[in-house]
């Protein structure tokens, strides 16, 4: 009897050993908890992921008695996964890395791990996070009374060009829009069948210029004040309608088609639109900073030299004290790092993000992808950037930021953006012949409309 | 303190013999629980008799377009001709989704077009502006607003609205109540969306309480909702969305509980910058994928290329072009609806049980990140002993009124890399087996309960084990 109590004992302690290591349905694998690894899901996109390899090697390389093991996982749709595993509280990572999108909604929904101590942790001597970020970036993260996001990227948006084109025709950068409407009459009549514009009707880049030739006309207080969406009213600001006049000059024939444009781009996605442009159908494209690390592989060495231009000045554009228009840029900051509130390795999560957000790490995400980060450290000494890395940092670095945040509990639900009922008003510029002002009427009626209503909904 | 010692050894021997039912079921390897002794019928079921009865739904989104709509110029083509070549690519419904000011005028398109639909012996759901919002109407005004196509043949019903968000479904459950009394037997249609549109646009911070809600206050006869996966990153390197399965699940097992069928509709398109346009295994994938979950209705998004859809590139259109002119998708879309009629009266006298998940042995990183995402998974079925895939593969339990077990097994690998599945499956009390694979059946002997079969990329096959 003895031994069968043993013999049972001994089965059972087994058995229950046995449960503890099979691993159930759903393959959750071995949990992170208090281990070395993390769990990193990321946009893998236009930057790329060297420079997040480039990261976790800088870390190991620092820590060299507690390396950490990091599990990548890199999608160009990542950003539309997050929120659907937030939801679900399943597949969730230690750090997500997404692209522009209402991530306020996860932190409103207790989704994300507040990161305020990671803010006040010092990042480099006697520097905290805060301390290095750009003051126009501050507020990036913050939803009520904490901060639950720290922005990826800053960058320089606008209209990129063919430096090799425009020097073997002798054409001028524009520095004006009249400028820009004369050029494309002139790329338009010369020979070689060249559009002035390629551009991608799926992705619609044409916000990079527009925004910051409204923020030109109304100046950057007014179009700071925009994003605080204190009224319906804001969204009759007047460089809102002359920015899109600038756009309909541009590219919208009258007729339903477009014009300066090369063929196909209203169903072009942004591959496909950047592919015209470096194979030479296009002298100029919307665009952003990334633009030339996401075509590397698509690009013959030598075959072309690509450069961002200074946004050209528009009409009426506010001027400063030296009487010349303010410079500004359309950084396109928007793409964000979290933690989910459910991670498993929160902790060590942190740490890591902790260490790359020094001035060494900044340096080196940028030498790595081409891209700034919206935190105070120079460019000037990184090495190894093209012509085109460099024209995005000349811009960035000499000119005033436009960042679009807003504290605005209508913005944070996504009940008002900037361009509220349409998603993008470009398209219906071109196919239904829609004025700028009509466009402008049809979001401010939209948002007057729906604004007490929202008001209650939002207490 | 023997009696102490007794009570201790029977909670010790229970809890023994109750481990096998923590037994966790996923990952290369299957191993049912139990042998499947219970009550196994024998010989080979019968379904012929259902062949005109039990049919499944396979609609399109978007009917051949009436001339000039929305002032783009477009031809006219609302014809007998067109609708004839809805049915001739096999669907059985078509959604009107471009309107017109009346389509009760006596001589409207819509009156044309359900007459064409009818002689090409299809339905169509008509689209009439403002219904959704005829909180305040009677019956009797609905009936009159609808006078001249309500009694039509091919009239199905209404379609009411797309993708609502769940603010609205109290006003909708209004004018669905008065809808059916105004026209009892038709379909007030909604179709609803997918996971991935977030609480933003389902009104909802849990997809589950979207879908649950809609059930509740609508009370509807059966659930229809999108589910487009199919991504690229823009250079053509293909992408699954990792919620494809979650959705599937969440919406299988809510309408499983409140005893209605559900529809998907299929991405048949690109539609943006993300999402591809299916090849044939692509195509197959998604539509076998959704019936491993008890799918009984599919829906092509698109059958007609939306006329507002920028660009006009073939590489991105639909089964018919704005154009109107078929892209390769209507053959494949052609094809696999043909499976689907050879065999649908068969499948759908069997009623969905869950589904099991298989990374391949083949998978190197040991994940699939759709698998990872699901929170109900089907552990184990009595009737399998055990399964081994070399590509991630589901399995579809399902079970008919007489107690056959029908399983839709489905090679899960991405279609896009083309990878076959071989797969063996050891059917518990289990002889021979029927294996339904592209619509026509084939009975198979079985040695030891053994069933090994390749799956072509996206195949399902679905098998009834058979005991003599």
């Amino acid at each position: 009897m003895k031994n069968l109590w043993k013999k049972l004992f001994v089965l059972f302690a087994a058995a229950v050993l046995a449960l503890g290591v099979v691993a159930c349905g759903k393959g959750k694998g071995t949990s992170r908890v208090g281990t070395n690894k993390l769990r990193i899901s990321f946009v893998e996109a236009g930057y790329g992921r060297q420079w997040l390899v480039s990261w976790i090697d800088a870390y190991n390389a620092a820590h060299p008695d507690e390396p950490i093991e990091v599990e990548l996982e890199g999608s160009s749709q990542m950003t539309g996964e997050i929120g659907t595993r937030l939801d679900a509280e399943s597949n969730l990572s230690d750090i997500f890395i997404g692209l522009t999108t209402n991530w306020q909604s996860w932190a409103k929904k207790g989704q994300l791990e507040p990161l305020d101590d990671l803010y006040a942790s010092e990042v480099d001597p006697g520097v905290t996070l805060t301390d290095f970020m750009v003051e126009g970036v501050r507020d990036f993260g913050k939803v009520g009374q904490n901060k639950y996001a720290i922005p990826l990227n800053d960058g320089a948006a606008g209209i990129a060009y063919n430096k090799t084109m425009f020097d073997a025709r002798g054409w001028e950068v524009p520095t004006t829009v009249a400028e820009l409407e004369t050029l494309c009459n002139t790329i338009s009549a010369a020979p070689g069948n060249i559009a002035p514009f390629s551009w991608s009707g799926q992705a619609m880049y044409w916000d990079f210029p527009v925004m910051t030739w409204w923020a030109q006309y109304e100046g950057v207080e007014n179009f700071n004040n925009f994003y605080k969406f204190d009224s319906p009213e804001v969204f009759q600001q007047t460089g809102r309608v002359k920015a899109l006049e600038v756009f309909q000059s541009l590219i919208c024939r009258g007729n339903g088609t477009a014009k300066n444009s090369a063929d196909g781009s209203m169903s072009k996605n942004h591959i496909e639109a950047q592919m015209a442009f470096i194979q030479g159908k296009a002298a100029m494209i919307p665009n952003g900073a990334w633009l030339e690390y996401e075509m590397r592989n698509n690009i013959e060495p030598g075959s072309i030299e690509i450069r961002m231009m200074p946004t050209p000045v528009i009409a009426g554009a506010k001027t400063g004290a030296d009487g010349q228009p303010i410079k500004l840029n359309n950084t396109m900051a928007g793409d964000f790092i979290i933690i989910p509130k459910l991670a498993e390795n929160k902790e060590l999560a942190k740490k890591f993000l902790q260490f790359v957000h020094s001035d060494a790490m900044s340096k080196l995400y940028t030498q790595k992808c081409g891209a700034p980060r919206p935190f105070k450290y120079s460019v000037k000494d990184i090495t190894d950037l093209s012509g085109f890395t460099r024209s995005c940092l000349d811009i960035w670095e000499n000119s005033v930021g436009l960042y679009e945040i807003s504290q605005s509990p209508l913005f944070q639900v996504n009940y008002v953006n900037k361009w509220p009922s349409y998603g993008q008003p470009y398209g219906v510029m071109i196919t239904d012949n829609e004025s700028p002002q009509t466009v402008v009427n049809t979001m401010y009626s939209y948002v007057q409309s729906q604004w007490s209503s929202w008001a209650a909904i939002l207490g | 303190m023997k009696k102490m010692k007794k009570k201790i050894m029977a909670i010790l021997l229970a809890v023994l013999a109750g481990l096998p039912l923590f037994a966790c079921g996923d990952n290369g390897g299957g191993n049912g629980s139990g042998n499947g002794s219970g009550n196994v019928p024998k010989g080979a079921p019968d379904y012929s008799a259902d062949i005109s009865s039990k049919v499944m739904e396979i609609g399109g989104w978007v009917s051949p377009p009436q001339g000039n709509w929305g002032g783009r110029g477009n031809p006219d083509f609302v014809t007998q001709e067109r609708f004839d070549e809805i049915a001739e690519a096999g669907l059985n419904s078509i959604i009107q989704i471009y309107y017109e000011w009346n389509p009760n005028a006596p001589d409207s398109k819509t009156i044309k077009a359900l007459e064409y639909a009818h002689n090409a012996g299809i339905k169509m759901y008509v689209r009439h502006t403002g219904l959704d919002a005829m909180i305040d109407e009677t019956p009797e005004y609905l009936q009159t607003w609808a006078e001249n196509y309500r009694n039509l043949p091919a009239f199905a019903g209404h379609m009411a609205t797309d993708e609502p968000s769940a603010d609205r479904y109290d006003n909708l459950a209004l004018v669905k109540t008065i809808y059916e009394q105004a026209f009892p037997g038709k379909t007030f249609y909604v179709n609803l969306f997918p996971a991935l549109a977030g609480s933003r646009q389902t009104g909802r911070s849990k997809y589950e309480d979207y879908i649950s809600e809609y059930i509740s206050k609508l009370n509807p006869d059966f659930l229809s909702f999108d589910n487009y996966p199919l991504l690229t990153d823009g250079f053509g390197t293909p992408e699954l969305t990792g919620d494809y399965l979650y959705n599937l699940e969440i919406v299988a097992n809510q309408t499983k509980a409140a005893g209605i069928p559900f529809w998907d509709f299929v991405q048949a398109m690109s539609y943006d910058g993300s999402t591809r346009m299916p090849n044939l295994e692509e195509l197959r994938w998604l539509i076998y994928s959704s019936m491993a979950y008890g799918v009984q209705g599919v829906q092509y998004f698109c059958y007609w290329t939306p006329l507002e859809f920028a660009g006009d590139e073939d590489s991105k259109a639909a089964l018919i072009t704005k154009d109107g002119r078929r892209t390769p998708t209507y053959d494949y879309a052609k094809t696999i609806n043909a499976e689907l009629a050879a065999f649908d009266h068969v499948y759908l006298n069997y009623e969905w049980q869950g589904t099991m998940t298989f990374v391949g042995t083949k998978n190197v990183t040991g994940m699939n990140k759709n698998f990872k995402m699901l929170k109900t998974p089907l552990a184990s079925s009595p009737r399998i002993k055990s399964l081994t895939a070399e590509q991630d593969t589901i399995v579809g339990a399902f079970k008919d009124k007489d107690g056959y077990d029908g399983f839709l097994v489905q090679n899960f690998a991405d279609a896009t890399y083309k990878k076959d599945d071989a797969v063996s499956i050891t059917f518990n009390n289990a002889d021979k087996a029927i294996l339904y694979r592209k619509g026509q059946p084939e009975t198979v002997a079985l040695t030891n309960g053994v069933c090994n079969l390749t799956l072509e990329p996206g195949e399902g096959a679905f098998i009834i084990p058979i005991q003599n």
